[in-house]
């Protein structure tokens, strides 16, 4: 894995799987999405309202999975100073907190016909808040610290101080009774992991979460390759402005 | 196909849930390709300029 973090071979691996990338992403969001609009049936107390499950669930899954990923490069980071540790998590947060950002809109938006309300402070939605705050702040602290190597010290620090909220996120329905409904697409029963809902409705969520996942890594790849890009503009510039 | 496509009475609940997904996915794309050529052509042209003698 480490011979293939080291920056000349990156940029060779990512570009070779860029194209695969892209289309299988395109391709399996779009299926997904198709789909949840088309073939899915009305659910038996939400009706057609289940069809937002189809964006805000892949959206929840990608802003806490996003936020483990920016965890582990920010410890890498951290630990061993690999030079593309600090990248990696720099330009996973934008798309993290955009994840998180439509997760919340949509949950509100689904709220609303199926709660009542909009917005409610129960545990669940409180901590999505609090993950969303996160990502702002790790963005806030790159964009604040001039000096890139503090930035990146203090934005790791950050993430790995904060990667508390995630379980508390996940188990918040367990611990706290909350508006928010318990694990709904699969649950612990007779002591298995079981899907709880029809695979009629559970595949193509199957199908937008890994599309989801797939253009998360596409994007991420396109962003370290500008990243790296700006790294080499930073130099030649202090090499024209040294003489 | 429209009368089924309004979702009555959620339509005006889910649609937007859809439009946000495809703001949000669509303006990170698209801030990403646009930083990704950006950067293409500025180190070309710094590189182009170290070349010269």
């Amino acid at each position: 894995m480490l011979r293939y973090a080291n920056p000349k071979r990156f940029l060779d691996l990512s570009a070779a799987l860029l194209p695969w990338l892209w289309l299988a992403a395109a391709g399996l969001t779009l299926t997904g999405l198709y789909q949840a609009i088309f073939l899915v049936p009305p659910d038996y107390q939400q009706g057609d309202t289940v069809r937002i499950m189809y964006v805000h669930v892949p959206s929840a899954w990608m802003a806490s999975f996003i936020y483990g990923f920016m965890f582990v490069a920010s410890v890498v980071g951290l630990v061993w100073k690999h030079p593309l540790a600090d990248a990696a998590a720099k330009e996973a947060a934008p798309i993290g907190a955009m994840f998180t950002a439509v997760c919340l809109i949509t949950g509100a938006l689904w709220g609303k016909p199926m709660w009542g309300t909009y917005w409610i402070w129960d545990a669940r939605l409180t901590s999505m808040l609090v993950l969303l705050f996160l990502y702002l702040g790790y963005l806030g602290v790159w964009a604040a610290i001039e000096d890139r190597a503090k930035a990146a010290r203090a934005a790791a620090v950050l993430c790995v101080v904060g990667v508390v909220n995630i379980p508390i996120i996940r188990f918040s329905v367990e611990w706290w009774d909350t508006l928010h409904q318990g694990p709904s697409v699969v649950r612990f029963e007779g002591g298995k992991l079981a899907p709880s809902i029809d695979p009629s409705m559970l595949w193509p969520l199957l199908i937008v979460g890994l599309g989801c996942t797939l253009l998360f890594f596409a994007l991420l790849f396109v962003r370290m390759r500008t990243e790296i890009r700006r790294r080499r503009i930073r130099a030649l510039l202090a090499a024209q402005a040294g003489g | 196909m429209l009368a089924y496509l309004a979702f009555e009475p959620y339509g005006w609940f889910i649609w937007p849930c859809f439009a946000v997904f495809a703001l949000g996915v669509g303006g990170v794309l698209a801030e990403t390709l646009i930083a990704a050529r950006r950067s293409k052509r500025l180190l070309a042209q710094l590189e182009a300029a170290k070349a010269r003698p």
